[in-house]
C-alpha cells in the first residue's frame, strides 16, 4: 500500500533538555485520502506539518512523505521536493498582495518546472479552477489585497493544487473565516482535490471540520502532559 | 512570471520606502560628484588659465601668491616692478613674448589689467587658444578700453559706449571707490568667452593707466586737475607693472631663465614656472580637499544604514511574502537576490537621481561661483573615476544587505511555515 506520508516512533524537540513537542508511535495516510489533524493550541500542529513539508526534521523516528524518506534528502532537496509536489495553505497570508488572483495561482509554476510540466494549460486550469471556487471574473485580474479575507482562502486552493501536487497540508486555513465562508471554504477544497485524487493532511482545532474527512488524529494536550511530568 | 518581474512588482509594491532610501543616496551622490567635479573643474580652469605660459616674473613675494594675483586677481598685490625691468625681460635673446599686467585700478567690481598690444598678439588660454574678438578690436588710442566676455555681458556694455575708471579694487572695507571721473574711455573692442578669469577684466594700455593717474598723489586726486586732452600730450611712460607673463623660444630654458630674474641685480625680481607653483597650491589645500571628500563619503555611509535599516525594517514586514515564496520553491538564494535587487534598484534610483540633483545645484550655483571665484563650472556626466566611485558604492551597498537577506534566507525556516 502507498501512503501519503508515514511517520513511525517520530520525536521532535525544539530544544535538547526540555520536553519533546511531538510523539508519534505510527500515523500514516494512505494517498488519496484525508487525514483532520485535531489539537489544542501549542499541542505541536504547526510543528507537524513543519515535519511532513520538510521544514523540519525529527529528532528522532522515520519520516516518509508520498514514499520518500525525507531524512535522505539535503535541505535544497526538501525545498525542491515541497516545492514539486506539496501544495501548502496557510492559515493567512497566503498571496503576494500585489499581483493578481491570476498571478498568485500562478506562482508555484515559475518555482517548479515539474509542475509546470504537469500544467501544460495553465491559464485554462487557473479559470476553471477560479470558476470552481467560486470567484467573481471582474475580481480576476485586481490586486489581491483588494479581496476579502474568504475569497483570498480560496485562491489560496487553486495556488496549492496548481499543477498537480500529491499531497496539500493546510494549517487553519479556516480559522479567521466566518462560518458560511468557512463552509464554503471546505466544499470547495474538497471537490478541487476530488478531481486530481490529491491527499489532504487538514489541521484545526475547530471539531465541527472534522465530519469532512474519513481519518482523524487528535495531538494530546500539552497541558495534561506538563502536569503529568511534574508529578 | 519571471524571478525578475516578480522581483519588480515586489519592489513596486514599496516604492514609497524604496524611494525614500534612493532619495537618501541620491543627496551623498550629488555630494560626492558634486565635491569631485568642483575639485577637477576648479583644477582644470586653473591649469587652463596658465597653460600657455612658461614663467610669470614679478617683485619678491611668496610664489603662490604671485600666482594668485597676476594671473587669478584673487588677493592684492603688495608692490610692483620697475618698466625698465619689463623692458629687460623683453629684450632677452631667450624670450619669445612677455606681456607686462599692471593692476589695481577697477571698473564695477571687475579688474581693469593695464597690458600692451602684444597681450592680444600673444596671451593663451586652455589649449594654445587665441583671444579672439567677439566685435571691435583691440584698444589703439588712448582712452580705450577692451572688454572680457563676462564683463560685457554682465554690464550690457556695448562697442563705444563711454565708462569711467575707478581708483583701486573693491574690498570688503571699501565699497566706494574714487572714480576717474575726468576721463572717460571708449570700449573699443569686446572679447569672445575664454572660460579663465580673464572674462571679468577690462584690458587697456599701460600707458592710459598711467595717464588718468597722471594727476593723482598717493591715491587722490590732486587738486590740481589735467583734461584728457592734456594728459594725452603729455603722453607719459609707464614706470611700473604688477607682473610679466613670459613666453620662451624654447622650454629647455625655463630653469635657467627663471634663475637668470631671480638674480637681475637692479632689483629684487622672482619668477615662477605657473604650473609647478599651481601644483603646491594645490598641495596646500589638499587637507581642505580631503576633508570634503571624508565628509561626502560619511554622508554615504549615513545613506548606506539608511538602506539597511530599512531593509531589516522590510524584513519585518515581508516575512508572509517570503514565507510564502519559500513555501512554493523560491529557493533561499532567491530570497537573497530579492534583498540584493532591492538595493541595486535603490542605488540605480539614487544614482539618477543624485546626477539630476547634482546638475540643478550646478547650474543654480553656477553664477555664483563665477562671480565669487571666477570659477567656470558646469555639469559633466561621470567620468571613469566617479563611475569607479558609484560601483564601490553600489558593491558596498550589496555587501550591507547581504545581511538582511541573509538573516531573510534563514528566519523562515528557523520559524517554519507559520508566516
Ligand atoms: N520556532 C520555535 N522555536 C521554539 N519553540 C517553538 C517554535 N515554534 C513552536 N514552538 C513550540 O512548540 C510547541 C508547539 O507549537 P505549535 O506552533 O506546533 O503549536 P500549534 O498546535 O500549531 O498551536 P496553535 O494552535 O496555537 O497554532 C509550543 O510549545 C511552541 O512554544
Ligand atoms: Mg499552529
Amino acid at each position: 500500500m502507498s501512503f501519503a506520508f508515514e511517520l513511525n516512533d517520530l520525536r521532535f524537540g525544539w530544544q535538547k533538555g526540555r520536553p519533546d513537542v511531538l510523539h508519534i508511535d505510527r500515523l500514516a495516510l494512505p494517498k488519496g485520502e484525508h487525514l483532520f489533524i485535531q489539537g489544542a493550541s501549542g499541542s505541536g500542529k504547526s510543528t507537524l506539518l513543519n515535519l511532513l513539508s520538510g521544514v523540519l526534521l525529527p529528532s528522532s523516528g522515520k519520516i516518509y512523505v508520498l514514499d520518500q524518506d525525507m531524512q535522505g534528502l539535503s535541505a535544497t532537496q526538501r525545498d525542491r521536493f515541497r516545492a514539486d509536489r506539496l501544495g501548502i495553505i496557510f492559515q493567512q497570508f497566503n498571496l503576494l498582495p500585489f499581483l493578481s488572483p491570476i498571478q498568485n495561482a500562478q506562482l508555484p509554476l515559475t518555482f517548479s518546472p515539474k509542475r509546470k510540466k504537469n500544467c501544460a494549460h495553465p491559464d485554462t486550469r487557473i479559470a476553471s479552477l477560479l470558476q470552481q471556487l467560486n470567484l467573481p471574473k471582474p475580481l480576476w485580474h485586481q490586486p489581491a489585497s483588494q479581496l476579502s479575507l474568504g475569497q483570498q482562502q480560496r485562491i489560496a486552493i487553486a495556488r496549492a493544487l496548481i499543477g498537480d501536487p500529491d499531497l496539500i497540508i493546510a494549517d487553519e486555513p479556516t480559522s479567521a473565516l466566518d462560518a458560511g465562508h468557512r463552509d464554503r471554504f471546505m466544499q470547495c477544497l474538497f471537490d478541487t482535490a476530488q478531481n486530481g485524487h490529491t491527499s489532504i493532511v487538514f489541521v484545526s482545532h475547530d471539531p465541527t471540520l472534522a465530519h469532512y474527512f474519513q481519518h482523524q488524529f487528535r495531538l494530546p494536550d500539552p497541558a495534561e502532559t506538563a502536569t503529568g511530568d511534574d508529578t | 512570471m519571471t524571478f525578475l518581474t516578480l522581483a519588480l512588482k515586489s519592489a513596486w509594491h514599496r516604492k514609497t520606502p524604496m524611494l525614500l532610501a534612493a532619495i537618501s543616496v541620491a543627496i551623498s551622490v550629488a555630494l560626492l560628484f558634486g565635491v569631485d567635479t568642483l575639485r577637477k573643474q576648479a583644477k582644470e580652469n586653473f591649469l587652463n588659465t596658465v597653460a600657455q605660459t612658461d614663467l610669470i616674473a614679478g617683485p619678491r613675494t611668496g610664489p603662490v601668491n604671485l600666482l594668485l594675483y597676476s594671473v587669478f586677481h584673487l588677493g592684492q598685490p603688495t608692490n610692483n616692478m620697475g618698466y625698465d625691468s619689463y623692458q629687460y625681460i623683453k629684450s632677452h635673446p631667450q624670450v619669445d613674448w612677455a606681456i607686462p599686467l599692471s593692476l589695481g585700478d577697477s571698473h564695477r567690481g571687475y579688474r581693469v589689467i593695464g597690458t600692451e598690444a602684444v597681450f592680444f598678439e600673444h596671451y593663451r588660454y586652455a589649449e594654445a587658444h587665441r583671444l579672439t574678438f567677439e566685435s571691435g578690436q583691440a584698444f589703439h588710442d588712448l582712452y580705450e578700453v577692451v572688454l572680457g566676455a563676462e564683463v560685457a555681458r554682465a554690464l550690457g556694455y556695448e562697442l563705444g559706449d563711454r565708462i569711467i575708471l575707478s581708483h583701486g579694487v573693491p574690498t570688503h572695507a571699501q565699497t566706494h571707490l574714487p572714480a576717474h571721473d575726468n576721463k572717460p574711455f571708449r570700449v573699443a573692442g569686446i572679447l569672445k568667452p575664454t572660460g579663465t578669469p580673464l572674462d571679468r577684466t577690462l584690458q587697456t594700455s599701460l600707458r592710459a593707466l598711467e595717464a588718468i593717474h597722471l594727476d593723482w598723489q598717493s591715491g587722490r586726486p590732486s587738486p590740481l586737475q589735467l583734461s584728457s586732452e592734456l594728459t594725452r600730450k603729455l603722453a607719459p611712460e609707464p614706470k611700473e607693472v604688477t607682473a610679466v607673463m613670459i613666453g620662451l623660444t624654447s622650454k629647455v630654458q625655463t630653469f635657467r631663465m627663471q634663475r637668470q630674474i631671480n638674480a637681475y641685480r637692479a632689483e629684487p625680481l622672482m619668477a615662477i614656472l605657473p604650473g609647478a607653483t599651481l601644483a603646491r597650491f594645490w598641495q596646500s589645500l589638499r587637507h581642505i580637499e580631503q576633508a570634503f571628500m571624508l565628509l561626502s563619503w560619511g554622508v554615504f555611509v549615513a545613506a548606506l544604514t539608511g538602506i539597511l535599516i530599512s531593509l531589516l525594517n522590510n524584513l519585518q514586514q515581508r516575512r508572509h511574502e517570503i514565507a510564502l515564496l519559500r513555501a512554493i520553491g523560491m529557493h533561499p538564494r532567491g530570497i537573497l537576490g530579492l534583498f540584493w535587487l532591492d538595493t541595486v534598484l535603490i542605488m540605480l534610483a539614487g544614482l539618477g537621481l543624485g546626477l539630476f540633483l547634482l546638475q540643478a545645484a550646478l547650474t543654480l550655483s553656477a553664477p555664483w561661483l563665477l562671480d565669487h571665484y571666477g570659477l567656470h563650472v558646469q555639469f559633466q556626466w561621470p567620468d571613469m573615476a566617479q563611475l569607479r566611485m558609484a560601483g564601490i558604492a553600489i558593491a558596498v551597498a550589496l555587501l550591507a544587505s547581504t545581511l538582511p537577506g541573509w538573516l531573510a534566507a534563514r528566519q523562515n525556516l528557523q520559524k517554519g511555515l507559520q508566516p
